[in-house]
């Protein structure tokens, strides 16, 4: 008898066939805690630039944060499997009463025009941020034993998953977070296994769809668009109405040059160029400023990390749902930071949407080290004696 | 369970580097762009990031003085407050609106709010009184500091008013449009106060120090009502020259023993041109404060509220009138502060005469009589007493320099002249630099000239007058004496000299004829006509304004004239100054100087110091008269003057009643009348007061005169005087006597005679 099958017979006489014990705690998501924590300090040095008594603020919210990812890293995540879909539901029953005519105020406060959060008490929440997590899970759990994405109709229902919140936070209206489902969620069905060509066709699809919606976007976000290919083009057409945050920020984020122009220099200058929301969702333009060229490379490469801890963590998984908790959850990081940054430097249109762990912040900063304890806590677990390979297709293969 | 230990890349793990891949050039990608912000745009955003650093205070600098040539300002900053007045005060609203805001202090946010309108309004009423009383007293401080009533302060108030609203209606109704293409046009427009509506307006552009002085105290106490700011204030010293004018010289009718005062407001205004209050986005434009792109502060640029040079030498020579603003740099950050203190603008010297140029506008003023249709112009065609355009040019020989440049009617005639005058005169034009006319027979001392030196005629050669030119047909290319009112005269055989004095059109075909088309536009071009004359007036470049070039058939239309065979027709009509031949006053001055200066070529100017730049396709600085063609001409332009047979020696009265037009002693006149067809007369003739479609006046002429002036005993003249009168008829009765009365300006003025 080998090894291996003797200690197989153990675990089926202890009665834990399907998981071994132990944890793994020698795994790559330490690279997402490192990194996250890094950012998270980087943060709070950030918003000391401009907002030095928000640092206490942001440095309890900070061991909440790292507490909760703690928290949820504990439980196995077959019983985060289980409560996907209980979760996608109350989330979206929160994305449906932010959007209902007659909530009395106490509850859903309009800010600018936005209905985006829901007074709990201590703080206002934003369900958006959980619906992300939620369909992650939730596609994660759906594709986990399925064979069927490998066809066009074996996709529309993972897409509805996303689609479905993300249409919801889109009437909020929140481009900017709405924008950030597809991503996730064509990297969750590529990681799957779906067909790339298929994919790209939906992509397409979706493209001539988003088109012809443009005339039912909020004139806000058709002119944040419009402001962005202006300046794009180099017209200054917008630059005092809807295109100043955009114009400000890039002028900043320009300024900071190779290096930066250090503490005093960087908090006068944001403060004399009246840069609105810089702790916030623009606090890449303070990272810029500050430690120019440098300090921006050096924030994308510790999201990188993140990135490569994730893949990581999702490449050793052997758990099916671990492995697309794992891939989405990484992805959704990474594409948040993209469209943050993108719009600091001019990339993207300015949409409300904050940089993970960096900005000010409760809501996004805790949902952020949720994620990165998700993420451990998928690293945690060994796999089980018995496991098959999953999402492994023959690509030559078209019936497969 | 060996197969779950294979190394190579199975298909996830594949995909996975392919997400991370993606990960990483969406990081290049932005990478491009950030290295695109940060390091080569980098300077621009550092600069403009830290230029919001600073707080700048601009000083306001001085604007150049213009002088004349004796040095009398003519157009200088004067220092001095101006008074603006909030929007609301200007609508007659801020009384009320300080009344409700102490009634609403007086007691609790919540106690007002409990009371009903009508308490509100009595509250209001108790206190409105002591706000109005304190409105009135501004107006009467205002009245009192400006020297208007207060009637005439209101109109100003009103005119404010309206132009206020209109803007603020046109600006609502772009808004709204906007809003609407955007939004639809469901989505509500909401009409916000524009800018103007909140700020102050500047109610009295101009006070002295001592009028600002009760206000400056009263602005201290009521900041939200007026504002007393410095303000430089453009003044024109010299702009009103009384002269008086020796009617003893003038001719018969209007002779009198008794001098005429002349008023003459507004003395060179043409010139000067004005500042405008002002800015237009062509302005900032051409010379913007700060650049829209780069934030570099030029601190001569325009800003929203600054001052414009308009018109004339003002504008012009803006860029050395307006100098830089000076800077209070105020750094932010450590509270440093850097100055910089303004560049007064340059002084402009201009080669006019101030008073001269009085005289001359004074002696063009229709109040002289002179520019008005006299019986003895002899013209048939306009009824006595009418109103005629005019302009002189008076021009230094040896410098070039311009003493005295007029036309009349100016801007400031416009204001009391009717609409259909206005089109029949155009007061706007300058005519000495800016119209042109054929020159008739003043072209015919250059074509002398010309002739002498290319040797197609000797001075004392004779030729023969038949009265007219070609033989076979005696109906075109008519000397001017053939006529039946003369008899049909001819001269008969003239010299050089002779037949200048006469203006013999015979003797001057003939030279166009034996000259050829090429070389008479050669020599006529050199003298200048067809060129553009870069006086300064469109500043050191004459770029902002040119002066009208004239007209000369130039190559290509010359060739085509020589291919119809129309070649030696057109010679011998240009060699009368008829055809296609156009020129100013200016250009008449100038080439008549260039001929006493035996063809020393000097561009006139307006300005000293000042030295334009020909064509340089026509320079032709090697080309010199010959001192005996220049005498020649000469002779024949003293014969022209002083002969009894002269065409400008004498005015005729009636029958055998003649006097001499040239009436000034001890100064030595020499000249060329010019009687020029022109076209015809675009004007009101019935006087129904307007101009019907191909109503004009035909048959007229302009009336020239160029005269050289100079001290009896000097051996050339000094001054060169070209006058021209729109449509008055005869060069001699009518051009002359306004010369006449120029040259004894230049008398009083001690240029000739030794006067002074």
């Amino acid at each position: 008898m080998t090894a291996a099958s003797l200690r197989y017979s153990a675990a089926v006489h202890r009665g834990d066939a399907r998981h071994r014990r132990g944890l793994r705690w020698v795994n790559p998501a330490w690279l997402c805690v490192v990194a996250a924590l890094i950012l998270s300090l980087l943060g709070l040095v950030a918003i000391g630039t401009t907002h030095s008594e928000m640092i206490a603020k942001q440095a309890v919210l900070l061991c909440i944060g790292i507490g909760v990812a703690v928290l949820v890293a504990a439980p196995h995540m077959r019983w985060l499997q289980k409560l996907s879909l209980p979760l996608m539901l109350v989330v979206l029953f929160l994305l449906v009463i932010l959007l209902l005519p007659g909530v009395p105020e106490g509850i859903v406060r309009p800010r600018n025009g936005a209905r985006r959060w829901i007074n709990i008490g201590i703080t206002d929440m934003q369900p958006s941020e959980l619906a992300k997590i939620a369909m992650v899970l939730l596609i994660a759990s759906w594709l986990r034993f399925r064979e069927n994405h490998r066809h066009l109709p074996g996709l529309i229902r993972p897409l509805l998953m996303a689609l479905v919140p993300m249409g919801l936070i889109l009437l909020q209206p929140d481009l900017g977070t709405a924008l950030l489902f597809l991503p996730v969620c064509f990297a969750m069905l590529f990681a799957a296994g779906a067909r790339t060509q298929h994919l790209l066709i939906i992509v397409l699809l979706g493209a001539f769809a988003g088109a012809a919606m443009t005339p039912l976007l909020r004139p806000h976000q058709r002119d944040r668009i419009e402001a962005m290919w202006a300046q794009l083009r180099g017209d200054d057409r917008f630059e005092n109405d809807i295109g100043y945050q955009g114009a400000r920020s890039m002028m900043l984020v320009g300024a900071g040059g190779a290096t930066g122009v250090g503490s005093e220099m960087a908090s006068s200058m944001l403060e004399w160029n009246h840069l609105p929301e810089e702790h916030n969702d623009l606090i890449f333009a303070v990272i810029c400023t500050r430690w120019g060229v440098v300090g921006a490379v050096l924030t994308w490469s510790l999201y990188g990390l993140i990135l490569l801890g994730g893949l990581l963590t999702a490449a050793q998984c052997r758990d099916p749902f671990g492995r697309l908790v794992a891939v989405g959850l990484a992805v959704a990081i990474l594409a948040q930071m993209v469209i943050n940054t993108g719009m600091t430097i001019g990339l993207m249109p300015i949409t409300g949407m904050t940089l993970p762990f960096v900005s000010y912040g409760g809501s996004s900063l805790i949902t952020a080290w949720i994620m990165i304890g998700l993420i451990f806590g998928v690293a945690l677990r060994r796999a089980p004696l018995l496991w098959r390979q999953s999402f492994e297709f023959d690509e030559q293969d078209p019936s497969a | 369970m060996t197969t779950t230990r294979r190394r190579a890349p199975i298909m996830f793990q594949r995909r996975l580097m392919l997400l991370m891949a993606c990960g990483i050039v969406a990081c290049l990608l932005m990478m491009g762009q950030l290295v695109r912000l940060a390091i080569v745009e980098g300077g621009i955003h550092r600069t403009e990031a830290e230029s919001r650093l600073q707080f700048h205070e601009w000083i306001p600098t001085w604007r150049g003085t213009i002088f004349d040539r004796h040095g009398r300002p003519l157009a200088r900053d004067e220092p001095g407050y101006e008074i603006a007045v909030s929007w609301r005060a200007i609508t007659g609203t801020w009384a009320e609106y300080m009344a409700i805001h102490e009634a609403r202090d007086s007691v609790d946010q919540g106690m007002w709010n409990s009371f009903s309108p009508e308490e509100r309004e009595a509250r209001i009423a108790v206190v409105l009184p002591e706000w109005k009383a304190v409105e009135q007293q501004l107006w009467a401080y205002i009245a009192e500091a400006s020297g208007d009533a207060i009637e005439d302060i209101d109109q100003t108030l009103d005119s404010q008013r309206a132009r206020v609203q209109h803007m603020a209606a046109v600006v609502w109704d772009r808004q709204q449009q906007r809003h609407e293409a955007r939004y639809g046009v469901s989505d509500a427009f909401k009409v916000r106060p524009i800018a103007e509506q909140q700020g102050f307006h500047v109610v009295v552009p101009h006070v002295t120090d001592e009028g600002a002085l009760p206000l400056q105290a009263f602005s201290e106490r009521w900041p939200s009502l007026v504002q007393v700011r410095y303000a430089r204030h453009r003044s024109y010293p010299n702009e009103t020259i009384d002269v008086t004018i020796d009617q003893g010289h003038m001719p018969r009718p209007l002779r009198s023993k008794r001098d005429r005062i002349a008023h003459v407001e507004r003395v060179a205004d043409q010139l000067l041109g004005r500042v405008r209050y002002d800015v237009w986005a062509e302005d900032m434009a051409r010379r913007p404060f700060q650049d829209g792109r780069t934030g570099v502060i030029d601190r001569g640029g325009y800003r929203q509220v600054d001052r414009v040079g308009a018109r004339g030498i003002e504008q012009g020579w803006e860029d050395q009138l307006r100098g830089e603003r000076g800077v209070v740099v105020t750094s932010r950050r450590t509270g440093d502060v850097l100055r910089e203190p303004p560049v007064p603008g340059h002084d402009v010297v201009l080669s006019i005469d101030a008073e001269l140029q009085a005289r001359v506008e004074a002696i063009l003023d229709v109040a002289g009589g002179l520019t008005r249709v006299q019986p003895w112009h002899g013209n048939q065609q306009l009824p006595i007493g009418e109103p005629l355009a005019a302009a002189a040019v008076v021009l230094d020989i040896p410098t070039g320099e311009i003493l005295a440049i007029a036309s009349t009617p100016t801007l400031l005639d416009a204001d009391s002249m009717s609409e259909v005058e206005q089109q029949e005169r155009s007061p706007w034009v300058n005519r000495a630099v800016a119209a042109t006319y054929p020159p008739g027979s003043i072209v015919k001392p250059l074509v002398l000239a010309a002739a002498l030196m290319e040797n197609t005629v000797k001075p004392d050669s004779m030729i023969e007058c038949q009265g007219h030119y070609f033989s076979e047909r005696d109906d075109v290319a008519r000397c001017w004496i053939y006529r039946p009112r003369f008899g049909m005269a001819t001269h008969g055989s003239l010299a050089a000299s002779e037949a200048l004095g006469r203006s013999c059109n015979c003797y001057f075909y003939e030279l166009g004829a034996r000259l050829g088309l090429e070389r008479l536009a050669d020599w006529l071009s050199w003298f200048g006509m067809g060129q553009s004359i870069p006086t300064g007036l469109g500043g050191p470049n004459d770029v902002i304004w040119e002066s009208a070039s004239g007209s000369l058939p130039d190559q290509s239309q010359r060739d085509s004239l020589h291919a119809q065979g129309e070649a030696r027709f057109e010679s011998v009509m240009m060699s009368i100054g008829q055809g296609r031949l156009t020129w100013t006053p200016l250009h008449a001055a100038n080439a008549y100087a260039t001929l006493v200066r035996g063809g020393k070529r000097l561009p006139p100017t307006l300005v000293r110091g000042h030295r334009g730049v020909l064509d340089e396709d026509v320079v032709d600085d090697e080309r010199e008269l010959t001192p005996e063609v220049v005498r020649t001409v000469l002779d024949g332009l003293k014969f022209g003057v002083t002969k009894s047979w002269g065409t400008g020696s004498r005015i005729k009265y009636g029958e055998g009643d003649y006097e001499p037009i040239f009436t000034v002693p001890g100064v030595s006149v020499m000249g060329k009348t010019g009687t020029a067809q022109s076209p015809p007369w675009v004007r009101d003739v019935n006087g129904n007061g307007h101009i019907a479609p191909g109503e004009r006046t035909t048959g007229l002429e302009h009336a020239w005169f160029v005269g050289l002036v100079g001290d009896d005993s000097a051996a050339l003249p000094r001054y060169a005087i070209a006058v021209l009168i729109e449509y008055g008829g005869s060069g001699g009765r009518v051009a002359g006597p306004v010369a006449n009365q120029i040259v004894e300006a230049l008398r009083d003025e001690g240029y000739v005679g030794g006067n002074r």
